[in-house]
């Protein structure tokens, strides 16, 4: 038969193995540093100084650059990056045909992925090689609306891909079994990412609202 | 596969339904040691789609839970079949049974369960006590999947090669009259190969597509027996076609609704008619219910057995309903079977526990909830009791080294089979005879078939190769659908629940002038690519012989029995209390028809009468 | 009913399109046919009517297109097809439910023999990678297999029913017949022979099948569970897989492992 039956082999599994760490690096480090930073964004609502105060004591950590690249760069590059290799390599969406939400949901996770690749490279670039980062200059970039609406989506994409991702992780790690453990876990994973994302829009709203000096 | 592969002896299994499963699964086993056999399993479909999943409502075996023998179903066995069976045979399988359930509870069937959490057993059809075994409504699809599983244990050690999408065409015999291989085309590349074995299982079920539309699956065209009859086989009982008396109507086919609906309770009934009556065994005139009314005529009828008499007998009253008493549905063919009331009475999960798998299927054709509204059914052509005549100890054909098992033998239902006893037989016989016994045939030949002269299979693949050529050159105006058609209404009329000399006697002629039609038909496609139109044409031209065996055997039966009821002789006749046999006769082109003594040696035959609660062979009074 | 009623019935016309590819390697393309109305056709009879007259709306001569089907009652599950964009199985797709004209397509995700034929051979040759199977000794008599309870043979007898059809494989946007997800078929058919007493001594075997065979390729979109045409608990299943591949995990991280 001419029929292409060459698949019919098994790979040795280290896919499992690089998914689950993709799978863990998304909790650990990752979504833990994201309500961090939002959370302390948050000092931006108290006051200017408050605000400075804080990101003069994050950068006087002492190994900060060891503690930046090993617990963030580095799971954010293999996360990302291999997030980016596995999106077009397996994920052919059919939302067309099929539309029932966990498909959304699923198509939602790969684009926010996609965004906030993207975001997170010139967030970084934008105030991580900042080295007069303060308050001000903040919000003066977020003043312009254009910049507002971009720090927007990307805290809307970060906190969808971190819930969503919350609740992925819960199957994956087999966790919550069953329909109805996983309908509760996307109430409560759904719950938490509205906290966080209400907190991560005060911070951007105290930026973008604040007066310039 | 490697030159050592090619030198071992090889069984050829055609058909992996229950009976080729089991019969393949025990060959591998018996090899497992010496591995010195490899069984080839051929299937039109993967096997795991064979028509056994269709089988619903479970399997017998008698259980100890409510004084229940294996004599006991022996008996009723024997007495629903009108005591055509025979009965060495058939008390083998009786006793044989309970072991099988308990083979299958090892193999991992999700049996219904009781609460202590053993098997749980309902009650069918002929029998006063519960003993079928049961998962949910799909007993049939559970227990072939348990037997896959197994086979492809086998089939990863290499044990066991499948041939799916293969059909069987014709075997190959050697100087001593002994089959030596097989002749099988490739259903998507079309090629015609030889395959060289050492002995033959035919295991295809049955031959439902000659009645066009039946209860079987589209695969059961009955191709390899009629073959086998055409190069010498013996055909046994072929009039036996069991009409079941529970489905629902389908342009493409009609789908069964088991009698399980019934053993758990389901009533069949229609709207009485005081105006009407009916005379019962005593002779007594009787009004048909009561007008406008329920009237649940089986229960009035039969007051021993109920709703579940036995099949031949549901099925007749239920024609009698419609067609005499032009009680149907709302004059229609039909008539309701209810099992609403179960659901309000015990609740909707506790029936789709043990029927969900039917209930969803009617809900789903007919767009009614059962749960809710009676469901309408009819009688609809559904087994065959007769098949491939074999031998009773070794079902060995009497073309030596081909075998015969399931639902395409014919030892153990004799004029009707009894609901839930044909998942036992396939089984039995594969397992414990066909499967065995082809392993000790194949063992015991001097030569092994790879070390036969290449020509003879050359010229059999030769000889295939130009009818189907034959076939593809034809160029007339018929269509074989539509002949199929013809003949698929013509055996539906003529042949199945009431049947009489005069309508057999011009079925005939309609088959044989279907048969002259047939050479003037034109096969739609030419490819030589998973052409199915040559594969349907050719099997038509099989169904055709296999018509007339079934309508030549119900024609010179003039006796009532089981299954086989003629209004003009209808009561059993001890003079047929007898196998038919149809043989091929190569110059006139037509079955001979004899007789053949049967095994009565433990139970003397007696009239059979479901009024009343039976008494059995051993003078004890059922239930 | 009425005379009137009929005329009008006879004349009322089933359209629907057929995607055809005489073979693997060539192009597909579309025909149109036409078959009179009846109440309560499926698209099995659609195709038998095709079989009968294999001939366009347009009245072009055409060819039976070759298609799978057996039980034609939902219990075997060869007739899988793309119905109206939606996969599903062909037998109990009726025509008075879909909209006109009905398209009907092979699957997408196996590859075509001919026209709305598809191989779906690795199906069956994953069930293989993950041993699925009860290893019993043999079939000699030895007496009755272990207890179950009504729960648990309720749980066994759902994963049970899936008919190897398709559906969830071809809903599925993380599957392919050509990379290495084993699918939701396969993981439930791992997870039911691992609730068996008999079949549970494979289960290492079985997860590590899975594993191998990239069980987390999974994204949770669970278009599986929801065309699955026997209602086979497929989220239930992946996600208990996924708790036994994270056990299996511990165990080879630990070292307990073999």
């Amino acid at each position: 038969m001419s029929i292409n039956n060459n698949s019919l082999k098994a790979n040795n599994g280290t896919e499992f193995w690089l998914r689950r760490l993709h799978s863990l690096t998304g909790l650990f480090p990752l979504s833990l540093f994201l309500v961090f930073h939002l959370v302390v964004n948050n000092s931006a609502i108290k006051s200017p100084e408050a605000f400075n105060t804080v990101v003069n004591m994050l950068r006087s950590l002492p190994y900060l650059e060891l503690i930046e690249i090993s617990i963030l760069g580095i799971p954010i590059l293999f996360h990302g990056l291999y997030g980016l290799i596995i999106t077009p390599k397996f994920a052919r969406s059919n939302l067309g045909a099929y539309s029932q939400v966990h498909n959304w949901t699923y198509y939602f996770q790969r684009i926010t992925g996609i965004i906030i690749f993207i975001f997170i490279a010139v967030h970084v670039y934008q105030f991580r090689f900042n080295e007069d980062l303060d308050f001000e200059s903040v919000a003066m970039l977020l003043r312009e609306p254009i910049w507002a609406i971009a720090y927007f989506v990307g805290i809307l994409a970060s906190v969808y891909h971190f819930a969503n991702g919350l609740w992925n992780f819960l199957i994956s790690w087999g966790i919550t079994i069953g329909k109805k453990a996983q309908t509760v876990s996307a109430y409560i994973c759904g719950s938490i990412g509205l906290i966080v994302f209400a907190i991560g829009c005060s911070a951007l709203w105290a930026f973008y609202s604040s007066l310039p000096n | 596969m490697s030159s050592s592969e090619n030198q071992k002896r090889k069984i050829a299994i055609i058909g992996g339904g229950l009976a080729g499963l089991s019969a393949a699964m025990k060959i591998a086993e018996m090899s497992l040691e010496k591995k010195d056999i490899i069984v080839q399993l051929f299937s039109i479909v993967p096997v795991k789609r064979s028509h056994s999943v269709c089988a619903q409502g479970g399997i017998n075996a008698a259980n100890k839970t409510t004084g229940d023998s294996t004599y006991q179903h022996f008996d009723d066995t024997i007495y629903g079949g009108d005591f055509l069976a025979n009965q060495g045979p058939v008390k083998k399988m009786c006793d044989a049974a309970p072991d099988i359930i308990d083979l299958f509870d090892r193999m991992g069937v999700p049996f219904n369960r009781t609460a202590e959490g053993r098997i749980d057993r309902r009650r069918f059809g002929g029998t006063l006590h519960p003993r079928t075994a049961y998962a949910g409504a799909t007993t049939g699809q559970q227990l072939l999947y348990a037997l896959d599983e197994q086979v492809r244990r086998y089939e990863s050690e290499g044990l066991v090669e499948k041939y799916e999408g293969w059909e069987y065409l014709s075997a190959s015999f050697d100087e001593n009259g002994a089959c030596c291989g097989i002749i099988a085309q490739n259903l998507v590349t079309m090629e015609i190969q030889a395959f060289p074995v050492d002995a033959l299982i035919i295991a295809t079920g049955g031959p439902g597509l000659v009645y066009g539309r039946s209860t079987n699956s589209v695969s059961n065209n009955g191709l390899a027996v009629t073959s086998l009859y055409k190069q010498g086989a013996k055909y046994a009982n072929g009039e036996f076609i069991q009409v079941h008396p529970t489905a629902i109507g389908g342009d493409d086919k009609l789908r069964l609704m088991s009698e399980s609906a019934r053993g758990e309770g389901g009533r069949v009934w229609v709207y009485g008619d005081a105006s009407k009556t009916w005379i019962d065994t005593e002779g007594k005139e009787r009004p048909c219910g009561e007008t406008g009314k329920p009237w649940y005529f089986l229960e009035e009828k039969y007051p021993a057995y109920g709703n579940l008499v036995p099949r031949d007998i549901a099925t007749r009253e239920i024609f009698k309903i419609v067609y005499e008493l032009k009680l149907g549905v709302e004059g229609r063919p039909f008539v309701f079977l209810d099992v609403s009331h179960i659901s309000r009475e015990k609740g909707r999960e506790f029936l789709d526990r043990k029927l969900k798998g039917i209930l969803e299927i009617y809900e789903k054709f007919k767009g009614v909830d059962p749960h809710k509204v009676p469901m309408e059914i009819f009688p609809a052509v559904h087994y065959s009791m007769g098949g491939l005549w074999a031998d009773n100890e070794t079902h060995m054909t009497n073309l030596k080294g081909v075998f015969a098992a399931g639902e395409a033998d014919y030892q153990y239902h004799g004029a009707n089979r009894l609901g839930a006893n044909s998942l036992l037989s396939c089984v039995f016989t594969g397992l414990h005879i066909a499967g065995p016994e082809a392993v000790k045939f194949a063992r015991s030949r001097e030569k092994a078939a790879w070390e036969l002269p290449a020509e003879i299979f050359e010229a059999d693949v030769k000889k295939e190769k130009d009818f189907i050529d034959k076939l593809m050159n034809l160029s007339g105006s018929e269509n074989p659908r539509l002949i199929h058609a013809e003949l698929g209404n013509i055996m539906t009329e003529n042949v199945t629940i009431v049947r009489n000399n005069e309508a057999l006697r011009k079925t005939d002629e309609k088959i044989q002038e279907l048969q002259k039609r047939f050479w003037n038909i034109t096969v739609p496609d030419k490819g030589s690519w998973a052409n199915q139109s040559i594969r349907y044409a050719h099997q038509l031209y099989y169904m055709l012989d296999l018509a007339r065996i079934i309508v030549l055997g119900a024609l010179q039966r003039d006796e009532s029995r089981g299954a086989h009821y003629k209004p003009d002789f209808p009561n059993t006749n001890i003079d047929f209390l007898k196998t038919t046999i149809a043989t091929y006769n190569k110059e006139s082109e037509s079955p001979i028809i004899s007789y053949e003594e049967i095994d009565t040696s433990l139970i003397p035959p007696r009239a059979r009468d479901y009024t009343k609660k039976t008494v059995s062979a051993t003078g004890a009074i059922t239930n | 009913m009425d005379t009137n009623k009929n005329a009008t019935e006879s004349q009322k016309v089933v359209k629907f399109k057929i995607k055809r590819q005489i073979t693997p390697d060539s192009e597909a393309y579309w025909e149109e046919f036409e078959t009179p109305w009846k109440p309560s056709l499926n698209i099995i009879t659609l195709l038998m009517a095709q079989h009968t007259h294999p001939v366009t709306a347009a009245g072009h001569k055409s060819t039976p297109a070759t298609y799978d089907a057996n039980c034609l009652e939902e219990v075997c599950g060869s007739c899988t097809m793309v119905i109206n964009g939606r996969v599903q199985q062909a037998c109990t797709a009726l025509v008075d439910k879909l909209e006109q004209p009905i398209t009907i397509e092979p699957m997408s995700k196996f590859p075509v023999v001919r026209d709305l034929m598809v191989d779906r051979k690795r199906m069956f040759e994953s069930l293989k990678w993950i041993k699925a199977w009860n290893p019993i000794d043999n079939t000699a008599p030895l007496g009755e297999g272990p207890k179950v309870s009504p729960e648990e043979q309720e749980k066994a007898y759902n994963f049970s029913r899936c008919m190897t059809c398709g559906c969830c494989l071809e809903s599925c946007p993380q599957w392919s017949s050509d990379e290495g997800f084993i699918g939701p078929q396969a993981i439930a058919q791992s997870v039911l022979f691992n609730i068996h007493p008999t079949g549970k001594s494979l289960e290492d075997e079985r997860v590590k099948g899975l594993i191998d065979n990239g069980l987390n390729i999974c994204g949770n979109a669970q278009n599986c569970a929801a065309v699955c045409p026997k209602e086979v608990d497929l989220i239930g299943a992946i996600s208990q897989a996924n708790w036994q591949a994270t056990k299996y995990m511990a165990k080879q991280i630990l070292g307990k492992g073999h």
